[in-house]
C-alpha cells in the first residue's frame, strides 16, 4: 500500500508540472498579439497612431517584450508564489479576482455534489434493484432525457419560464444588494435556487444512471444468490453486499467530481449571471486575458489531479486488489 | 443512515447560509457618500410649474460594477462617466455633433487655433463635500500633460487664470479645436487633492481606493455592492451644469447577457440600458414583449466597410470596383448585419448620424447584368470557357477578400461568404484565406502590407465620432512619423486624399473639419476606394410608463449628457 501510495503521488506531482509547464507555451502559441488582447484592439490601433511610447511601455510592464526562457521561469516562479500577475481585463491582481469568485462557485458547486450525489446514488439504487418497476420506469427517462440535453439549454429555458414568466426568483445574479444579516442570506438562497436546482438535477441524473448500471450488474452475481439463498431479507442483501460492491465506479465518480468543485458550472455561471469561477473562466476566455486564464486552468487541472489521486486512495483502501496491480 | 442524511442536509443549509453571512457587510460605503439628497423636487422660483423629480433611476447594463476610479474607463463607472455622470467633462457634444458648453461654462477659440478662453463655475464642488477651485483645473492640465502624457497637450505651453471664474489654455501649435472634438468630451476635470500624490511611474489607472471616485460631476457615488453587481448614486444639485437636475438618485445594475437585460426591461426591473458603443442586438428586439417599452431605434454611427486593394491589378481599376459594387446584395448584406433592421448605404462612406454627412450621394442597387456589362466592356472575359472571368490580358483571377480579425470574427465571415457568392454570380472567383481568418498575426501582416483585394473591416460608433471610417482608408503615415511604426491599412495612394485625412484628424475647426470630411465623402463616391456595406440601426430600448422627457441621442440611446436634466415623473 505504501509503494502504491508513493507512485501515485508522484505521479500526481508529474502531472501538476507538465500542466503548468503546458499551459504557459499553450498560452504563449495561441494566435493573437498579446499586447492586443491586453488593451483592445481598437485601443491598440489608436495608440499605435497617438501614442506608441505608452504600448511599448506597457508591452515592458507585462514582460512581454521577454524571451520566452526568461518569461518561463518567471511563469514557474510566480505559480510557486501564487502571484499571476494583473489581469488584462480589470487591472486588478489576478489572484484578488480569483478569490473574489471561488466562494460563489463553492456555494454553488458543494450542494449539488452532496445533494446531486446522495438523491443520485439513492435513487440509483432503488431503480437498479427492482429494474421495470414504477420508479425505475419514471426517473429513467426522465434521468436519460436530462443526460442528453446540454445544461444551458434547460438553463435559458428554466430562466425564461421561472424567472422571467412566472418570476418565482429573480433574473440572474447572486443578489439584490438589499439588505444585510438574514435578508442578504435569504435574497442570496433565492437567487441560487433555480441555478442549484438545475445542476442538482444534472448531477443526480449522471449519477443515477452510474448507480442504477453498476446495482443492475451485481444484483444477478454469485454472492447476491448465495445471500438470498441464506434466507436474507431483501434490504439487508441490497445494503450490505449490493451496494458495497456497486460502489467502486459510484465512488470513483464521486471523487471526480470534486475536481470540479472550484472551477464551477461555466454555462450554468454564465446564464444566471453567477459571477464564480465558471463565469470569470469563461470571461478571461472570451476577452483573452490570459493570467486569469491560466490561474483558473491550473485550479481546475490542479483539483482534478488531486481528485484523481483520492480516488485512487480511496479505491485502495475499498478495494485492497488495485494496489497490488 | 437517517441520521447521516439529516447531518449532511443540516450541513449544506448551514454552508449555504455561511456563505450569504460573509457577504453582511453593509455595502463598501465610499468617501463619496458624504451628505444625503433628499428626494424632494428642487425648482427655482421661476414661476414655471415644478418638475417632477425622477426619484430613482435604474439603468441596466452588461459592463462589470466592480471598478470605481474617475480617470479609468473600464466597467461601467468608467463608461457612463462618457455623458457626464460622476465626471464633469470639460465639454459635451449635442445631437448634431456641435460641441456645447459643460464644465467650461463658455469658451472661444482664438482664429489661429492656440488658444482657448474659457469660464468655469466656482459654485462646483467635489463629491466629497470639497470646493472646486482653479488649483483643481491648473493642476488637471498639468497631470494629463506630464503624468498621463496625454497625446493631445504634446503642444500644451501654459493653463492660467484670467480672472475669478475665467482662464486661457495656450498651445504652441493649432491644437485646440482637435483636443476639444477629439477627446476634451469623454475628459474632464481631477480633485488636485486626490489625484496629487501620483507621478508619472505611478499607476494611477489602476488606483482603487474610495476617493478614486470622487469626482465634481452631477452625481456623485454613494455605495456599490460587488457581489450584487449593483452601485448607487445621488445627484449633487450644486453641480447643475446643464440646469436642474431631474433624476435624484441613479442605480446601475449589471446584468449577465443582453437576453436578461431585455427580460428584465420587460419586467420593470430596469428603466433603461446603456453601454458605451454595445447596443442591443438587433435580433433581441423582437423580445419586447411590454407595449411600455421603447426599443429606442436610431441610426449607428459605426459601420462595416469594404477598401479595395488599390494596389492591385483588379482593385486598381475602377470599371473593376464599379462593377462589384453592382454585383452585391445590398439588401441581403443589411439584412446579415443589421438582422433586417437599417439602410442600403449611399456611396459616400459614413451614415447620417456623422458629423459633416454629405448628403445627396448616390445609393447603391444590385442590378447583376450592368455589373456583368461593366465587366465585359472592361476586358474580363471568360476566355477558357470554364465559367470564371480571367483578367484582361487573359490570367487566372483570383480575388482575395480579407475579413478583418476581430471579436466578431464570425459576422465578417459571413459577409466574405455573400460576397463570394455575388461575385461569383457575375463570373469573379473570390476566395478567403483560410490562415488570415484564424491568426490576428497573419491577418495584421496581410493588412499592413496590403495584400487583399477586398478588405472587410468595421468603425465603432466611437471611432466614428471624430475619426471617422476614413482613418481605416488610409496609405500615408501621419506627417512627421514614419511608415514602420503606424497603423496603415489602406492603399489608395492619392496624396490628395491622403493628407485631407490627415488635415480633417487635425482640424482646427468645425469648419476645416467639416470641409475635409466632406471632401472625402465626394472622393469615395467618385473613385470607389472603398464603400460601406450597410447603415444599421442600433437600440438602446427604454421604458416610458413612469417617466417622459428621454431624448434617443442616435448611437448613444437615451442615457446621454442630456438625460439628467431632462427626465421627468409622468
Amino acid at each position: 500500500m505504501g509503494k502504491y501510495l508513493i507512485r501515485r503521488i508522484l505521479t500526481a506531482v508529474f502531472t501538476i508540472y507538465v500542466i503548468i509547464t503546458v499551459s504557459f507555451f499553450m498560452v504563449r502559441f495561441m494566435p493573437g498579439d498579446p499586447l492586443q488582447h491586453l488593451v483592445g484592439q481598437e485601443e491598440y490601433y489608436y495608440l499605435l497612431d497617438t501614442d506608441p511610447e505608452e504600448l511599448e511601455s506597457i508591452a515592458e510592464k507585462y514582460g512581454l517584450n521577454d524571451p520566452l526562457g526568461v518569461q518561463y521561469v518567471r511563469y514557474l516562479k510566480s505559480v510557486v508564489t501564487l502571484d499571476f500577475g494583473i489581469a488584462y481585463s480589470n487591472k486588478k491582481p489576478v489572484v484578488e479576482n480569483v478569490f473574489s469568485c471561488i466562494h460563489w462557485t463553492v456555494l454553488l458547486s458543494i450542494p449539488t455534489w452532496i445533494l446531486g450525489g446522495l438523491l443520485g446514488g439513492v435513487l440509483g439504487v432503488l431503480a437498479g434493484w427492482r429494474p421495470g418497476k414504477r420508479l425505475d420506469c419514471v426517473l429513467t427517462p426522465i434521468a436519460l432525457f436530462l443526460n442528453t440535453v446540454p445544461s444551458n439549454c434547460i438553463g435559458v429555458l428554466a430562466l425564461a419560464l421561472f424567472a422571467y414568466k412566472l418570476r418565482w426568483v429573480p433574473i440572474g445574479g447572486m443578489t439584490s444588494g438589499i439588505g444585510t444579516g438574514w435578508v442578504r442570506t435569504l435574497d442570496i438562497l433565492k437567487h441560487m435556487a433555480l441555478p442549484l436546482s438545475i445542476l442538482v438535477l444534472f448531477r443526480c441524473s449522471g449519477d443515477f444512471m452510474l448507480m442504477k448500471s453498476s446495482v443492475s450488474q451485481v444484483r444477478h452475481a454469485d454472492y447476491t444468490t448465495t445471500a438470498a439463498s441464506k434466507g436474507l431479507s431483501d434490504r439487508k442483501i441490497l445494503f450490505r453486499h449490493v451496494m458495497r460492491n456497486a460502489m467502486l465506479p459510484y465512488m470513483t465518480s464521486m471523487c471526480m467530481q470534486m475536481g470540479g468543485l472550484l472551477s464551477g458550472s461555466m454555462m450554468i455561471e454564465t446564464i444566471f449571471g453567477w459571477k464564480g469561477m465558471g463565469q470569470l473562466f469563461y470571461n478571461a476566455v472570451s476577452s483573452r486575458d490570459f493570467p486569469t486564464a491560466q490561474f483558473c486552468f491550473l485550479i481546475s487541472a490542479f483539483c482534478v489531479v488531486m481528485a484523481n489521486l483520492l480516488s485512487d486512495i480511496l479505491v485502495g483502501v475499498i478495494d485492497p486488489r488495485v494496489t497490488v496491480k | 443512515m437517517k441520521r447521516a442524511l439529516c447531518l449532511l442536509l443540516s450541513a449544506v443549509l448551514l454552508l449555504g447560509l455561511f456563505a450569504g453571512c460573509g457577504k453582511q457587510t453593509t455595502p463598501e460605503t465610499t468617501a463619496a457618500a458624504g451628505t444625503e439628497t433628499t428626494a424632494a423636487a428642487e425648482t427655482e422660483t421661476t414661476g414655471e410649474a415644478p418638475k417632477k423629480h425622477v426619484k430613482n433611476l435604474v439603468i441596466g447594463t452588461t459592463t462589470a460594477n466592480t471598478t470605481f476610479n474617475l480617470y479609468g474607463q473600464t466597467d461601467i463607472f468608467g463608461r457612463i462617466n462618457y455623458v457626464n455622470f460622476c465626471r464633469a467633462n470639460w465639454i459635451y457634444e449635442d445631437e448634431n455633433g456641435d460641441l456645447q458648453p459643460f464644465f467650461f461654462t463658455s469658451f472661444e477659440i482664438s482664429e489661429d487655433g492656440k488658444v482657448l478662453d474659457f469660464t468655469w463655475p466656482t459654485t462646483a464642488v467635489w463629491s466629497d463635500g470639497e470646493k472646486v477651485t482653479w488649483d483643481d483645473i491648473d493642476f488637471t492640465f498639468r497631470f494629463l500633460k506630464d503624468t498621463a502624457k496625454s497625446s493631445s497637450f504634446i503642444h500644451l505651453v501654459s493653463v492660467e487664470p484670467t480672472g475669478d471664474d475665467s482662464g486661457r489654455i495656450t498651445f504652441s501649435e493649432p491644437d485646440v479645436y482637435g483636443w476639444l472634438s477629439g477627446s476634451a468630451t469623454m475628459q474632464g476635470l481631477l480633485p488636485k487633492h486626490v489625484w496629487e500624490k501620483f507621478e508619472g511611474t505611478d499607476d494611477y489607472k489602476n488606483y482603487t481606493e474610495p476617493d478614486a471616485a470622487v469626482g465634481c460631476g452631477p452625481y456623485k457615488l454613494v455605495s456599490y455592492d460587488v457581489d450584487a453587481q449593483v452601485s448607487y448614486y445621488e445627484a449633487i444639485p450644486e453641480n447643475n451644469y446643464h440646469g436642474e437636475i431631474t433624476v435624484d438618485s441613479v442605480t446601475i445594475k449589471t446584468y449577465a447577457d443582453q437576453t436578461a437585460i431585455m427580460m428584465a426591461l420587460n419586467a420593470g426591473e430596469i428603466d433603461c440600458y446603456y453601454a458605451y458603443s454595445t447596443p442591443i442586438d438587433a435580433t433581441l428586439i423582437d423580445l419586447i414583449s411590454d407595449s411600455a417599452v421603447d426599443p429606442g431605434e436610431s441610426i449607428y454611427a459605426g459601420e462595416d466597410q469594404i477598401t479595395f486593394g488599390m494596389t492591385r491589378p483588379a482593385g486598381s481599376d475602377y470599371q473593376f470596383r464599379l462593377a462589384v459594387t453592382k454585383a452585391m446584395d445590398w439588401n441581403l448584406l443589411t439584412d446579415a448585419i443589421g438582422g433586417g433592421y437599417g439602410e442600403v448605404p449611399r456611396a459616400g462612406i459614413i451614415p447620417p448620424s456623422c458629423t459633416g454627412y454629405l448628403d445627396g450621394l448616390p445609393q447603391f442597387a444590385q442590378d447583376v447584368d450592368e455589373a456583368n456589362r461593366i465587366l465585359d466592356e472592361a476586358g474580363y472575359k471568360d476566355v477558357n470557357n470554364d465559367g470564371i472571368r480571367e483578367f484582361p490580358d487573359g490570367s487566372e483571377m483570383k480575388i482575395l477578400i480579407v475579413p478583418q480579425y476581430s471579436k466578431k470574427m464570425d459576422l465578417r465571415n459571413r459577409i466574405a461568404e455573400v460576397l463570394i457568392d455575388n461575385l461569383k454570380a457575375v463570373g469573379v472567383n473570390a476566395y478567403v484565406d483560410q490562415e488570415i481568418i484564424v491568426s490576428s498575426e497573419v491577418w495584421e501582416s496581410n493588412i499592413q502590407a496590403g495584400n487583399y483585394d477586398i478588405a472587410i473591416g468595421y468603425t465603432t460608433a466611437g471611432m466614428a465620432r471624430h475619426t471617422s471610417a476614413f482613418r481605416y482608408y488610409v496609405y500615408e503615415p501621419k506627417p512627421g512619423t514614419e511608415r514602420s511604426a503606424s497603423w496603415l491599412w489602406g492603399t489608395y495612394t492619392d496624396e490628395e486624399f491622403n493628407s485631407t485625412v490627415w488635415r480633417m484628424l487635425n482640424a482646427s475647426s468645425r469648419e476645416e473639419y467639416v470641409s475635409c470630411i466632406q471632401w472625402l465623402q465626394q472622393e469615395a463616391a467618385d473613385t470607389l476606394f472603398g464603400c460601406a456595406l450597410s447603415w444599421t440601426s442600433c437600440f438602446y430600448p427604454y421604458r416610458t410608463d413612469k417617466y417622459e422627457g428621454w431624448y434617443n441621442r442616435p448611437s448613444w440611446g437615451v442615457v446621454n449628457d442630456e438625460l439628467w436634466y431632462s427626465l421627468t415623473s409622468k
